[in-house]
């Protein structure tokens, strides 16, 4: 059921068919018309829609610009890396190429309106010109002077030209300080299920019926909408999982219409697609092949993040034991621990001040680096040269998050680090080079 | 014999929405603002002295054209250069703050409007060091009897001030202190604290004269606003059209909800820039299936220029 978009200064054939492309956002292409106008009149300087992503934005512009074939530029701000990018392709598509050459090396704003007024005093805009800047979020870290002037566009050339800014981020963040020439705000709302419902069953398979492919749809907006909305994703996921829905059918064990059976089959399946939406772990031919292969083998539900192992090389991973150590134990005790004379250590003292709360719940205390090369020292069982190999390794760890680095960057003498693993795994590892970490623990004595 | 072409002349009621359209977009888009302006006559009065003692007597002057955004400062400016072209024609120079971000670029410019000798076409040659001494020459040989005099206006005045050593400004307020071709140098800002950014020796040369454009109309001159720039122009070809609009438009400002969507508006902001945004929205409604703007109208566009985009954004 398409609503009609109605508007005299354009053809109703037309408008029609933009319609049928532009399913679940009549209201807002009804709104963008009636701001538009007629091509002939003048429309609002600037305006600026903004909505989530997979909101149709582009979509709804793109349809009726080229549907009502208006003249127009679009630009998306992410290929727009310098200015004379933008410039060049507004004068390209409304003037020509020639026009666009006429641009000196590195143009200034004020060279792209004084050629661009040149231009239209020689061919005044007939119709409204639109120039469409997608990702318009980008303009913000542009000159500062490029978003104010762009809205006025319109009164610095003198001319039909209307800017239209598409963007994620609402316009609050987009005000420069000292104001500017506020534009129309216009927003996407997101689809709703049975909007989000009419849209996927589009895409539907041809060698299957429709009513078969909207109950899928139905069974899988059911699981997904309450944590994703997007279309995009959702296509995806409709695309991944349809296969798998389709399977019982092709082996021919259920009929098209038996609905009961066919969640049965494809449930476990949608909950375990659930805990890797938006992720993309793995590609999607991996994770049909391990679908398959989740089938023989009824193992219990893994996800895709569980499966870490870190190699890592001899002298990293006594490091990375050291670490522990230095983090865990407070630091009066290494004494007891790494050296082999040590003296009596009067417990009753500490004992009375300070509760005996586990180190392990208060979280790890940071170090300094001197401590923990001397408790690596004491701990490989071999002689180690201080060699920068050494060292290397240290920052390798920080850059694979194991250890954190607490100090600033400035202080390069004596840097402070953070032991970042959990107990399970410094057990694992120390397990591999058989030390037997708990033993040195001030925990566990 | 001119009335009677008049009532003979009525046009199906598309081409009237067509045309009532086409002016009224053209008025509220390009924020074209009425001739008469209500509340800074003084200030206009003011401005068009300053500038025909300029053309006119070849009085060197600066003057600073201070208002919030939104207030007639670009309209002012052109209405009274346009007025003050009686007597010796000056040559205008407007330059945005906001095109012109480099002394370099806002020389080449001047240049440029100015039709110095070193403009071939549309390219400047020289650099800059040799287009400034250009201009300051071309500027010193004249004086107050026979050369015309130039009138420099600077939009975004706050903006050149950000330029390096602020050059540009140094040298144009030097020239209107000393006994060179007369020239007036009109900056418009909307910021109060501009002269703060001017340097010293730029501050000392500028003739401290500002002109606050700080209208503040009460609530029934903006009910007038809004009315004015509803209506349509007396020459308007389909005389019964013209009238059932502004007897529509009457009833519409006398409306007792509109009366309170026009006052939350006023309470917010009272220039002229929202007024048309307001309007704008309600015009786009205006069909031929509904000739008129209701109050529904209205009361559906203000819900679109204040609702929330931070609420609207998250998801239901």
């Amino acid at each position: 059921m398409t609503a009609l978009l109605e508007h005299p200064g354009y053809e109703e054939q037309r408008l029609r068919s933009s319609a049928e492309k532009l399913p679940s956002r009549e209201l807002q292409a009804g709104m963008l018309l009636s701001l538009m106008g007629q091509p002939q009149q003048y429309s609002y300087p600037s305006v600026f829609i903004y909505g989530h992503r997979a909101s149709g934005k582009s979509h709804v512009m793109q349809v009726l610009l080229k549907e009502l074939e208006l003249p127009h530029a679009t630009v998306s701000c992410v290929e727009c890396v310098s200015v004379v990018l933008l410039f060049e392709q507004v004068l390209l598509s409304f003037f020509g190429c020639d026009v666009a050459s006429l641009l000196p090396r590195s143009p200034s704003l004020s060279d792209f309106v004084r050629i661009y007024r040149q231009q239209c005093s020689q061919t005044p805009a007939k119709q409204t010109r639109y120039i469409v800047m997608e990702k318009a979020e980008l303009l913000r870290d542009t000159d500062a002077n490029l978003l104010p002037a762009l809205l006025r566009l319109q009164e610095l050339v003198e001319d039909n030209v209307t800017v239209i800014l598409l963007s994620e981020i609402v316009w609050d963040k987009f005000r420069p300080n000292t104001g500017c020439f506020e534009p129309l705000l216009l927003h996407f709302p997101d689809y709703s299920k049975a909007e989000l419902q009419q849209i996927l069953s589009q895409d539907r398979h041809p060698s299957y019926s429709a009513e078969f492919y909207s109950s899928y749809i139905n069974i899988l907006l059911g699981v997904f909408y309450s944590v994703c909305r997007d279309l995009r994703e959702l296509r995806h996921l409709a695309a991944l999982n349809f296969s798998k829905f389709c399977e019982p059918l092709a082996e021919g064990k259920v009929k098209e219409t038996d609905t009961h059976k066919l969640w049965r089959n494809i449930e476990p399946h949608l909950k375990k697609a659930m805990q890797t939406v938006y992720l993309r772990e793995v590609s999607s031919l991996q994770w049909e092949q391990m679908q398959q292969m989740e089938e023989k083998e009824s193992g219990a539900l893994r996800g895709l993040s569980a499966h870490t192992h870190v190699e890592l090389p001899y002298y990293s991973k006594f490091l990375l034991i050291a670490a522990y150590l230095a983090s865990y134990n407070p630091a009066r005790t290494d004494k007891r621990f790494f050296l082999k004379h040590h003296g009596k250590i009067r417990k009753t003292n500490f004992l009375k001040k300070n509760e005996k709360t586990s180190n392990h719940l208060l979280g790890p205390k940071p170090f300094p680096l001197d401590r923990l090369l001397a408790i690596f020292y004491s701990v490989v069982d071999s002689r180690v040269a201080p060699t920068a190999s050494i060292f290397s390794q240290i920052s390798s760890l920080v850059t694979l998050q194991l250890l954190t680095q607490v100090s600033h960057d400035d202080q390069l003498d004596a840097p402070k680090y953070k032991c970042a693993v959990s107990m399970d795994f410094i057990c694992a590892i120390s397990r591999t080079v058989s030390f037997d970490i708990v033993k040195y623990l001030y925990d566990f004595l | 014999m001119s009335k009677r072409k008049v009532t003979d002349a009525h046009l199906p009621v598309g081409e009237c929405i067509t045309q009532l359209q086409e002016i009224l977009r053209r008025r509220l888009c390009c924020q074209q603002l009425p001739d008469r302006p209500d509340g800074v006559e003084a200030q206009h009065k003011h401005l068009l002295e300053l500038l025909r003692r300029t053309a006119v007597h070849g009085e060197s002057n600066s003057v600073l054209i201070v208002g919030p955004q939104g207030s007639w400062k670009n309209n002012a400016a052109e209405v009274r250069v346009e007025r003050s072209a009686g007597g010796e024609r000056s040559a205008e120079k407007p330059a945005a703050g906001l095109l012109q971000t480099d002394d370099r670029i806002a020389l080449k410019e001047i240049t440029r409007q100015l039709h110095l000798e070193n403009v071939v076409g549309d390219k400047v040659f020289g650099s800059f060091a040799e287009n400034l001494a250009f201009l300051l020459e071309a500027l010193k040989k004249g004086d107050r009897s026979s050369s015309r005099p130039v009138l420099f206006v600077l939009d975004e005045f706050d903006l050149f001030a950000h330029h390096k050593n602020q050059t540009l400004l140094y040298n144009l307020f030097d020239v209107s202190q000393s006994a060179q071709a007369p020239i007036a140098v009109v900056g418009i800002t909307c910021r109060l604290d501009v002269l703060e950014l001017l340097e010293k020796r730029v501050k000392s040369r500028f003739s401290h004269r500002q002109i606050h454009l700080l209208s503040s109309p009460t609530f029934p001159q903006y009910v007038d606003r809004v009315r004015t720039q509803l209506s349509l122009p007396d020459d308007f070809p389909d005389v019964k059209f013209a009238e059932d609009w502004k007897a529509s438009v009457k009833s519409l400002c006398e409306d007792k909800s509109v009366e309170d969507v026009l006052k939350r508006h006023f309470n917010s902001s009272r220039d002229f820039r929202s007024m048309h945004m307001l309007l704008m929205l309600c015009l786009s409604r205006v069909s031929v299936s509904k000739p008129a703007i209701r109050p529904a109208d209205l009361l559906e566009a203000s819900r679109l220029c204040f609702t929330d985009s931070k609420a609207n954004m998250l998801h239901w």
